[in-house]
């Protein structure tokens, strides 16, 4: 395979021609910037070296570790083009965003940075965000309306999803009236990203925070073991995390565990991460890992053991998971670009055993139309929100179909998602992903920017 | 569901003419067994699923399962 894309030089930023070169099981990007020479970056290891490929120890058949083959995996996406283009593509992506002709993909998330301040010092950080309050000038709540009111003028149909993020967006005292205002000018699902530090230490805020209209807590979760704290955040914080889930749960307000794979790291603790979230069901809503990525001015280029590439998540899941997982249980995401996430959603049965959801990988897509991201929108918020539901009483006018509602009950309260997100940064940027990306930042001037373009190129701090 | 009462049905089994009972009746779908009560022959097992049944909760069941 030599595929031909387009990168950036990571020195100078400037777009350059790259081609996706495989190399066994492993696909790279190979580049080569007229100043800064050559780079090469792993994007897929689907070998059993990289723990992505077949185990010999694992209960899976050989047929399902193919779908984790390059190119079993990158099947088309169903993508639908923006309503509302920013700016004119002057064929300089990605450095002409906001979004442009060239952008073939609507969001399904918009982030929205309400404030750039943040209570923590992690040593990874997307956002680059400031540890002490003050430095930087919020956005006010007229500026967050006109956003909002922006982005409900750019489709029609169902609005995006919100996520509020920052910084760490707890910080900001007025974030309840935020939530509210999204909420009353018709924003259907609105989750707020946090570190969880207020949500643990202030009982009462969840409460406050579901009242406004929160859906879901996304919250920055790394494993179950404090060292992996010490090493990612610089200090424990498994018992923070511990008591803002069940401040959340108190408010009856879902979770989901955002995960930062970072390899050597935490690759070891998915397994025990994932039986965590189960038994913390139904107000833990599901787990989303997040591969580290290498923003900013990172010293050198990356080595591929620095990284952990989509199959090689799926394998460590897999193993770890003691066979209850399957490595065709996982899809990649029906919109956006599939090296970019995948996602799959279970029933988790009385006796641990989990059933999964989703159709067969080779059946994706099919009735699927021009509304599949109007779909993903209400599919991610479906998965993520907890709903209390109340048994009837009586459901037919003639039998007693109670144990029905029951079953229902069941699949909305016991329904547990596993999704992961890869991000890209300045090493691995394919143009290609880039210009299907829909997971996207709103930012001042009401544009917005593709989520991995913002934070390599974009973001007021990362020049 | 205790008493005989609530267990009977207005419906009869065409091939044994038996009333139809409602009782628990194990149910698979997508790799997954689930108990729920239906209406069903005592003598040869037939379990019948009425109108209202199918395009009402079985329908929602089916597509909480189907996650679509």
């Amino acid at each position: 395979m030599n595929e031909k894309t387009k990168s950036i030089c990571p020195v100078c930023h400037k777009t350059i021609s790259a081609l996706r070169i495989q190399k066994g099981n492993k696909i790279y990007l190979h580049k080569e910037c007229d100043l800064h020479g050559k780079f090469e970056a792993l994007l897929w290891d689907a070998s059993t070296q990289g723990g992505g490929g077949y185990q010999q120890n694992s209960k899976n058949d050989i047929n399902s570790e193919e779908c984790l083959e390059w190119q079993n995996w990158t099947t088309e996406a169903v993508n639908t083009i923006p309503a509302v283009f920013d700016t004119k593509s002057n064929h300089n992506c990605p450095h002409d965003c906001g979004l442009c002709e060239s952008h073939q993909q609507q969001a399904c998330c918009v982030l929205i940075e309400i404030t750039q301040n943040c209570d923590q010092n992690c040593n990874y950080c997307f956002a680059s965000a400031h540890s002490s309050k003050g430095k930087s000038e919020d956005l006010s709540l007229g500026e967050i309306r006109e956003m909002y009111a922006s982005l409900l003028a750019r489709n029609t149909g169902r609005s995006f999803n919100i996520q509020l993020s920052g910084g760490e967006p707890t910080m900001r005292e007025d974030l309840p009236e935020i939530i509210r205002m999204g909420k009353e000018m018709g924003f259907p699902y609105i989750q707020l990203n946090t570190n969880g530090r207020r949500l643990a230490t202030d009982p009462a805020y969840a409460r406050k925070l579901h009242e406004a209209g929160l859906s879901s807590v996304f919250l920055q979760f790394d494993g179950t073991e404090e060292a992996i704290y010490e090493n990612i955040r610089g200090k424990p914080l498994l018992e923070l995390k511990e008591k803002a889930i069940e401040n959340c749960a108190a408010a009856e307000l879902g979770t989901v565990l955002v995960v930062t794979v970072v390899p050597g790291v935490n690759d070891h603790n998915l397994g025990d991460i994932l039986r965590y979230g189960i038994k913390r069901l139904p107000f833990v809503r599901g787990i989303h890992f997040q591969p580290v990525s290498y923003f900013g001015r990172f010293p050198h280029q990356p080595l591929d053991t620095d990284r952990i590439t989509i199959p090689q998540l799926i394998g460590k899941l897999v193993i770890q998971s003691e066979d209850k997982l399957k490595t065709n249980q996982f899809v990649p995401l029906q919109t956006g670009h599939p090296v970019c996430s995948f996602h799959g959603n279970f029933l988790i049965m009385e006796d641990g055993g989990l059933i999964s959801l989703d159709s067969d990988p080779n059946k994706c897509g099919c009735g699927y139309n021009e509304d599949s991201i109007e779909r993903a929108r209400n599919y991610i918020a479906k998965k993520w929100t907890y709903k209390f539901q109340r048994i009837a009483e009586k459901v037919s006018k003639d039998y007693d179909y109670s144990s029905w509602d029951r079953l229902l009950a069941k699949i909305n309260s016991h329904g547990f998602s596993i999704t992961a997100m890869a991000f890209q940064d300045a090493w691995n940027l394919d143009l290609e992903r880039l210009q299907k990306c829909r997971v996207q930042v709103a930012v001042k001037g009401n544009k917005l920017i593709p989520f991995c373009a913002y934070n390599i190129l974009h973001r007021p701090n990362s020049k | 569901m205790n008493s005989e009462n609530e267990k009977n049905t207005p419906w009869v089994c065409g091939k044994c003419n038996s009333k139809l009972e409602l009782q628990k009746v194990k149910v698979t779908y997508l790799g997954g067994s689930f108990e729920v009560e239906l209406m069903k022959c005592p003598v040869c097992n037939f379990v019948f699923i009425d109108e209202d049944l199918a395009l009402g909760k079985m329908l929602e069941v089916e597509k909480g399962l189907e996650d679509k």
